[in-house]
């Protein structure tokens, strides 16, 4: 991958924030890279960190969240040049009046409380038009209309001129997707866009997301921890767990021959892929915090495959193929030959089986 | 269809506070009718003299008739007459010369209280954990602890009886200037408790998902505090104003015993001390209807700034 | 990355052992109480504002039974006495200046009934926390039996609970309290009964609140689906989840119940003569503050310390129970 493709590259991100019983490190060492016009999605259990992670693009933060290290370099494109801001260093003014928004834009989980309860939805996008362009009243007006057209809703004049809470959450999502998208931003971050709304509102809106992404060329960091979600929209997949990357690699590769244990789990426990007649697997156990300094690998205590040595040093990324890594000792030459479960084996055949058909 | 919402939900507000009024027009006439000693204990009358002045007055008539009486006349602004305090003067008359000086007093310590109590409640919330923060909070938790009446003997020590700035004790020659320290007095324990109130509200708005949302679309910090943040945080604010106006009407028998302030307050202490039915009950009832009149207006002002509730209510 | 060969150990690419997965796999888990504890005391001022109530309650309940004076023993030859307190009249302070000497000692001096203002302010207090034992109580046994009934049984219940509620909290307090005084006569036993009637509304509210809330829970539905009883139900299932609300309610319960009696004695309607309560002696004082001022000087420091106490050791057990409030 050469420089230019990349539009967002996150290096060894590292965040942690005061708690209660010491410091929590909620990120250790983050690296992800964005390719321009590509949708890559982090997958992993609540608590992995992946929101955090987002958020820091964003630069939402809590007041005792604390950045450790690491940088989030933004490629922005003027004129045909590429110019590289580390969005870290940037003063609040210049992130809220060049970046958010108008580079960089965001779609929240929750539909339900992501608009002001007590705005028009009519002017909740007008601000976002007005925040970034110089334009007429009326020109923005029409744009809003071709905003509310492109995510597919219907009758325009009622919904700008309805609060909030007279929309359905399929609806509402539709809102954020249009305010999001109103400046003509280069990247945009999903952060569980589909989990709290039904399940046929959800392959609705992924496809709105998918058909917006195509015809805008948009980058897109897509965050959930669904991997049937993942496998519809996706380019690139980050699998990440206590704050770390623990495999990443395209689609196929983790779809079709994935190697880290807790990605064996994740897929073993997703119920789209669950369709034989067989009990669904769970990973045992819940992520622990990372309180202090932490040794080893941290998912080896719900590890069934974990080896001695992932109890006292961290594994480091072992390739697999170009585009396809994994952090895990199972990888390393010396390690017994572990193989993928055997019920994960079939489902896998089966799905590439299908995949051929059709 | 906005304007349809809008007017049932004033209609029904406005029936609910007529209710209410007629529940403690009742409550307080039965009330004073269960009161030990009669208004002319002190006087030695005979049986058959005491007997005349009780027809006179109409107290021997059935418990429901005087009720219906009194309401009759309540309603057409008749409050009665004292028996003892002035005798024979009309209550409507004596509320009239002590009510403007205490609603006086009451505003001004309401607005100067809400005021300052939101801004401080407010900057703090804005720069928390700040010194202005810490500084707020400790004003906020003084002023919840510190009595008025403490207060009002602080202020009057230091910038009366020390310093001399204000009079110590109410005079009319210096109206305005009478009313500073009361108003200052009177409006701490509502500074404190907005401001505390305030701020809690603003931090918890500025978590808000549709803050993070609004903060998302590159607006500034200045639009989303003043479009977003607080008309949010404004909503909760307001429903505490109204028991807060009530904790201001008993601050103001304090305060103007305290300052010797020729008010209602003052008027209603000796009414209840010398057992002056009719004052009393006049009384209580312009405190009701102030209170009514401030619930009815913070539910209006409530639907007027949350559209959910000016339309949703409907649906229950 | 390179790995060097040499800091691998043997045994480093077997499998691990379970018994090691499980020892390691013991999250730490900090019990409820000790994250109470342990929030609570990293607030200084809270501490510091729970020493100051242990004090007063100290002084309110011994300063009487070793002085040699009575809270309401009268003696015409020495009133107006400025306080005096051995050694520290040595330094020039609470020397006891004053036109009718005395050889005695008077801490807090006494007021123009000659009456000890130290006894008397310790007597002022007892009253001042039997009324805050008393807001407690009635919190607990009205309030949150009330809040639990209407909340639990819902309906047509809660409905009528409602609505009496709504009636009492319509009137304002003050009216019904100063009401209540004219009808029953100044003195403890009326402010008793104000407190019956209305002091309870605030807790059942909340309570209510929080019973509906917790009772759509599925631990809730789950041990009512498996037949226990309403009353094991209300008492295991449901009261643990209240403690907290309780706890906090009850304690901002108590300074606005102290408040309540100082500002009615204050208004002449508090415990009638010769019984001392802080906020009649503030009163009594009150029209010769400026001559002797040390008459309503101590009351009043007691009066606000004791409220000040209240309001800060409220507000951190308050941070200590519920830490999201301020965490956010």
């Amino acid at each position: 991958m050469t420089h230019e493709d990349i539009i967002l590259s996150i290096n060894n991100l590292a965040i942690s924030f005061k708690s209660f019983s010491g410091r929590v490190r909620a990120l250790r060492g983050v690296t992800i890279d964005v390719v321009r016009g590509k949708t890559i999605a982090i997958v992993g259990e609540s608590g992995s960190g992946k929101s955090v992670t987002v958020k820091t693009i964003m630069r939402i933060l809590s007041k005792n969240e604390k950045i450790e290290s690491g940088s989030i370099v933004f490629n922005n494109k003027r004129d045909n040049e590429i110019v590289p801001i580390d969005l870290l260093k940037l003063s609040n003014k210049h992130m809220q009046r060049e970046i958010k928004g108008k580079k960089i834009a965001m779609i929240f989980q929750d539909p339900m409380t992501s608009l002001d309860p007590t705005m028009k939805i009519g002017k909740q996008i007008l601000e976002a038009i007005f925040a970034h362009k110089k334009i007429k009243l009326k020109a923005a007006v029409e744009q809003v209309h071709q905003l509310l057209e492109t995510v597919g809703i219907k009758n325009i004049k009622a919904v700008m001129n309805a609060y909030p809470y007279q929309l359905s959450g399929g609806m509402r999502q539709r809102i954020v997707i249009a305010i999001a998208i109103s400046c003509e931003p280069d990247l945009l971050i999903c952060d569980e866009p589909t989990t709290a709304l039904d399940v046929t509102i959800q392959s609705k809106i992924l496809d709105l997301i998918k058909k917006i992404q195509k015809a805008r060329n948009l980058s897109v960091i897509f965050i959930t921890h669904d991997l049937g979600v993942v496998s519809r929209i996706a380019d690139q997949v980050y699998v990440m767990y206590a704050g770390k990357i623990v495999e990443y690699g395209t689609c196929n590769d983790i779809f079709y021959d994935p190697r880290h244990p807790y990605t064996w789990g994740l897929l073993e426990s997703t119920p789209d892929m669950a369709y034989l007649q067989e009990r669904l697997a769970s990973i045992p156990g819940t992520p622990k915090r990372m309180i202090g300094d932490v040794k080893g690998d941290q998912f080896a205590e719900r590890n069934r495959y974990a080896l001695n040595i992932d109890f006292r040093m961290e594994p480091p990324f072992f390739k697999v193929n170009d585009h396809h890594f994994a952090a895990t000792w199972l990888l390393h030459p010396k390690a017994p030959q572990i193989r993928i479960p055997e019920s994960l084996r079939k489902r896998i055949d089966l799905m590439k089986e299908e995949n051929r058909n059709g | 269809m906005e304007v349809i919402h809008m007017i049932r939900y004033i209609g029904k507000r406005t029936i609910l506070s007529l209710i209410t009024l007629f529940i403690i027009l009742f409550i307080l006439f039965l009330m004073l009718n269960f009161m030990p000693g009669s208004p002319f204990n002190d006087t030695k009358m005979s049986h058959e003299q005491l007997k005349i002045l009780y027809h006179e007055y109409g107290l021997d008539r059935p418990l429901a008739e005087r009720f219906l009486i009194y309401v009759k006349q309540m309603l057409t602004g008749n409050l009665g007459v004292s028996y003892s305090l002035q005798t024979n003067a009309t209550v409507t008359n004596m509320i009239s010369h002590t009510l403007p000086i205490s609603v006086q007093i009451g505003l001004q310590a309401s607005v100067v209280g809400s005021l300052i109590g939101i801004v401080l409640g407010f900057v703090a919330a804005l720069r928390k954990n700040s010194f202005f923060d810490s500084m707020a909070t400790g004003i906020s938790i003084l002023g919840v602890s510190v009595p008025s009446f403490v207060l009002a003997l602080c202020f009057s020590y230091i910038f009366s009886y020390k310093y001399n700035l204000f009079p110590l004790l109410y005079s009319s020659s210096e109206a305005f200037r009478s009313t500073i320290l009361p108003t200052l007095s009177l409006c701490f324990f509502t500074l404190a408790s907005i401001a505390r109130y305030s701020r809690s509200e603003m931090i918890e708005v500025m978590e808000k998902d549709y803050i993070r949302l609004a903060d998302a679309k590159g607006i500034t910090r200045f639009q989303l505090v003043c479009r977003h943040i607080i008309r949010n945080a404004m909503i909760p604010i307001i429903t505490v104003l109204a028991p807060l106006t009530v904790d201001l009407m008993a601050g103001s028998l304090v305060i103007e015993k305290a300052f010797s302030i020729p008010g209602m307050g003052s008027l209603y202490i000796n009414a209840i001390q010398a057992n002056d039915y009719n004052v009393v009950i006049g009384i209580s009832f312009i405190y009701s209807l102030m209170f009514i009149g401030t619930m009815f207006f913070v539910d209006l002002l409530y639907g007027l700034i949350d559209p959910r509730i000016r339309i949703a209510k409907r649906g229950k | 990355m390179l790995i060097q060969n040499d800091s691998l150990l043997d045994n480093d690419f077997q499998l691990a052992n379970k018994q090691r997965m499980e020892l390691s796999s013991n999250n730490k888990h900090i019990p409820y109480i000790k994250r109470v504890w342990s929030g609570f005391i990293s607030n200084k001022w809270a501490v510091a504002s729970f020493v100051v109530i242990l004090l007063i309650v100290l002084f309110a309940l011994f300063a009487p039974i070793f002085s040699p004076y009575s809270s309401t023993g009268v003696r015409p030859d020495e009133t107006n006495l400025s306080p005096r307190i051995p050694l520290l009249e040595k330094i020039g302070i609470f020397n006891g200046y004053s036109d009718a000497v005395s050889t005695r000692y008077h801490y807090f001096g006494t007021d123009n009934l000659g009456r000890d203002i130290w006894v008397r302010c310790a007597t002022g207090t007892r009253l001042s926390l039997y009324i805050a034992c008393l807001a407690m109580l009635i919190d607990l046994l009205i309030g949150v039996i009330y809040g639990m009934i209407s909340g639990y049984y819902g309906g047509r219940v809660d409905l009528a609970m409602q609505r009496i509620t709504e009636v009492l909290s319509i009137v304002p307090t003050i009216i019904v309290v100063t009401l209540l005084l004219v009808v029953l006569k100044p003195g403890l036993s009326s402010i008793i009964v104000a407190m019956i009637l209305t002091g309870w509304i605030n807790m059942s509210r909340i309570i209510r609140a929080q019973v509906l809330k917790i009772k759509e829970q599925e631990f809730v539905m789950a041990a009512y689906t498996i037949g226990e009883s309403t009353v094991t139900i209300i008492l295991k299932e449901i009261l643990p989840n209240l403690i907290g609300p309780i706890i906090t309610t009850f304690m901002f319960s108590i300074p606005s119940a102290i408040f309540l009696e100082a500002f009615l004695a204050f208004i002449g309607l508090g415990v009638p003569e010769p019984y001392a309560s802080l906020g009649s002696m503030i009163n009594d004082g009150f029209s010769s503050a400026m001559s002797y001022p040390f008459m309503i000087f101590f009351p009043i420091i007691l009066l606000v310390l004791l409220m000040l106490s209240f309001n800060l050791f409220a507000d951190g057990l308050r941070d200590a129970i519920d830490p999201e409030i301020n965490e956010k």
